[in-house]
């Protein structure tokens, strides 16, 4: 439990008790005469820690309402308009939501109460607003003891309980719902358990009067005390059909409630202070006005929280990008370390270099043109050679023209004679073969046949004598030689397509 | 709500507390971005770097080879005058000194202005621009083994490259019936280095 301050108020006296941790740190009691107020106005300026106000008075009013199902301005205008009309002159009023009709126009249950006694609390508020103090909100012990009993079964439940400094309170819940609250003042005349059995007959006849129990329906009253307590109330409590006894030992709901605290009688303070502190109400009797200084510290622990985790969030992005860094860094360290090993490595390596004209990359690029280049080169001799060889077997075929061109820029296999490198073109005729037409073109078929035989491609571009049948033929018996002239187109085999390197 | 001036007095500290956190938290990420942008591009050079000298060591492993395989074959073409300027009086004297060996009955030549070797299929020449001085020759020829014997004589007599693309030969002559004439076509090759001085 954090920090806090909680104030217990009765009709004549505070009870404050300043909490760490859960436990009681220092607890003081001030009357409501000046003294009292000086001596807490006094208090308060040691203490500057949130603070919780749990009122017990007679003083508290409720009133339960069905108004329409609103909401937004128009539901704040209709329970202002019901707290000017209930609770005029007090501005310690709330509206607690209890149900929703379910038929009809299905309506909204609502408890209207009210502190009606403002004069009892504004001088303490009051103190606390000139002491700066965060004041959470201002709550009341019937406000607190519903969750108490929000576990037990029964739909018609008395919860009485005892408080020291302000009496004994009864309240009644239906639906596990706050209905109404009786505070009943003990003097000192009268015991704890002679007012449970003295206020419990009367509260069952008011619960009566006001139909709020039907006839015939047993009310559970859950008795809240000391164990010696609860056993002299067992003994004296009227048995009755209309009433059945719930006993519950304030120590076993304290260790339920996990409140580290002795008790020693039945005053149930503490129960209801701590239960406030543990889990306080979202609605209280507390104004804008009043928590003022509340909402300041709510802001202050929001920027501080802030602060708080910018600079953690700040400092642990910061960490990460210099941790993830100075793998970057050793890594960097790392790869200069490398380049600085590779960097001596080639250097002991150019070290070694003879002194030549040119770098060896540029020795190799012209080196290596050169000996494309060379490949596209045909000698001569390469070329005519061969063809010699053969055309010496063929006297009669007699040579006008005969060129050959290198074509350095035609790739040189492609296994096309059209695309060669190198193409020999022969212009001739055939000589001494008469009139011997057969003779001669067999003659130079069987030429064609020897250099197609040597690898070349040929290409026959003129016939010495065309006699196919789309062909015209004439006498031929006046002709010259020169008639039986053809012209051939070579490619060499690939053997002889490319020069070597010189 | 409304705050009145002594709520602020009330709010300073925290106040306060938000704006230095804000500060301090912006310093914090401001020099812990720059110093990991400063190492990431550091540990970029050093990378970029290595790889640098992972391909000088690679280079310098190629040119320990290319070193041996091509330095004798470089001095070559250096003393066969390649590489470097063309030579066309060298070129114009030689075929002067072959015209002296009778080795054809007549030639006749033409050297065109040296231009940029234009092979379609791709040469790789790294630093070098090849040239391409186009040489045409005009022969008379007593038999076709003449021509033979004088791009023999070219090719060994002359510093140089001269690339021979095509020739022509014809039966028949100014002189005698029985002569060959010749047409040949191709260039001198010279290799210049883009790097050297002009």
């Amino acid at each position: 439990m954090k920090r806090c301050l909680l104030l217990f108020l009765s009709a004549n006296r505070i009870h404050a008790q300043l909490m760490d941790g859960g436990k009681i740190a220092a607890q003081h009691e001030f009357s409501d005469l000046s003294d009292g107020r000086d001596g807490f106005n006094a208090f308060l300026q040691t203490t500057k820690c949130p603070a919780y106000l749990l009122t017990d008075l007679i003083e508290e009013d409720f009133r339960h309402e069905a108004v329409p199902h609103l909401i937004g301005k128009s539901r704040t205008a209709l329970f202002q308009r019901k707290f000017d009309q209930f609770y005029r002159g007090t501005p310690f009023h709330q509206a607690t939501l209890l149900q929703r009709q379910k038929t009809g126009r299905r309506d909204d249950d609502i408890l209207f109460s009210a502190l009606t006694n403002p004069s009892l609390i504004t001088p303490w508020v009051d103190i606390l607003r000139a002491q700066q103090i965060p004041l959470a909100g201002i709550y009341s012990v019937p406000q607190i003891s519903a969750p108490l009993i929000k576990s037990h079964p029964s739909n018609h439940l008395l919860l009485i309980s005892w408080e020291k400094s302000s009496g004994l309170r009864q309240t009644y819940f239906r639906d596990q719902r706050l209905q109404i609250s009786r505070l009943t003042p003990i003097y000192d005349d009268l015991t704890f358990q002679g007012s449970v059995v003295k206020e419990l007959a009367r509260t069952f006849q008011y619960l009566k009067s006001l139909s709020l129990l039907p006839s015939g329906q047993t009310l559970d009253v859950l008795l809240l005390g000391h164990a010696q307590d609860l056993i002299e109330l067992q003994l004296e409590l009227p048995r009755s059909a209309d009433m059945r006894y719930h006993y519950v030992e304030i120590s076993d709901l304290a260790k339920q409630l996990k409140i580290d605290y002795r008790f020693n009688d039945s005053d149930a303070s503490q129960i209801f202070l701590h239960q406030l502190a543990a889990k306080p109400p979202l609605s209280s009797y507390a104004k804008p006005e009043h928590t003022h200084y509340y909402t300041l510290w709510r802001l202050r622990r929001a920027l501080n929280w802030t602060s708080a985790a910018l600079l953690i969030g700040s400092l642990l992005w910061g960490g990460a990008d210099v941790w993830q860094s100075s793998g970057n860094a050793r890594e960097a360290a790392s790869l200069k370390k490398q380049t600085q090993q590779l960097t001596n490595a080639a250097q002991q390596i150019t070290a070694l270099f003879p002194h030549t004209h040119a770098p060896a990359s540029d020795m190799k690029a012209a080196v290596s043109a050169m000996h494309t280049i060379n490949s596209h080169s045909v000698l001569p001799g390469e070329i005519l050679r061969p063809f010699s060889a053969i055309l010496n077997q063929y006297p009669q075929i007699m040579l006008d023209e005969l060129s050959w061109q290198t074509n350095a820029t035609t790739p040189v296999a492609t296994g096309n004679a059209a695309d060669t490198p190198t193409q020999i073109s022969i212009k001739g005729h055939l000589a001494d073969f008469a009139a011997g037409y057969r003779a001669a073109l067999n003659y130079l078929e069987g030429f064609e046949r020897e250099l197609t035989a040597q690898g070349y491609q040929v290409t026959m571009l003129k016939k010495p004598l065309d006699v196919s049948a789309s062909g015209s033929v004439a006498d031929q018996r006046e002709a010259r030689d020169d008639v039986l002239g053809f012209a051939l187109k070579i490619s060499p085999p690939k053997s002889l397509q490319t020069g070597a390197p010189k | 709500m409304k705050f009145a001036k002594s709520d602020l007095l009330l709010m300073r500290r925290s106040s306060l507390a938000v704006c230095a956190s804000a500060l301090i938290s912006a310093i914090v990420l401001y020099s812990s971005g720059e110093y990991a942008q400063h190492t990431q591009k550091d540990q970029r050079n050093a990378q970029s770097q290595l790889n640098d000298a992972r391909n000088k060591l690679t280079a310098a492993h190629d040119d320990q080879k290319n070193m041996a395989a091509y330095t004798d074959k470089y001095a070559t073409l250096l003393d066969s005058k390649i590489i470097g300027d063309e030579q066309r009086l060298d070129w114009m004297e030689g075929l002067g000194k072959i015209r002296e060996q009778n080795l054809v009955s007549d030639f006749r030549y033409t050297i065109a202005p040296q231009k940029i070797y234009a092979a379609k299929s791709s040469v790789d020449s790294g630093n070098f621009d090849i040239h391409y001085s186009e040489m045409k020759l005009q022969f008379e020829l007593l038999h076709e083994a003449q021509l033979l014997d004088f791009f023999a004589a070219l090719h060994s007599q002359i510093k140089g490259w001269y690339q021979l693309e095509g020739c022509t030969m014809r039966r028949g002559g100014d002189k005698d019936a029985a002569q060959l004439t010749a047409e040949c076509s191709g260039g001198w090759i010279t290799l210049k280095n883009r790097n050297e001085p002009k």
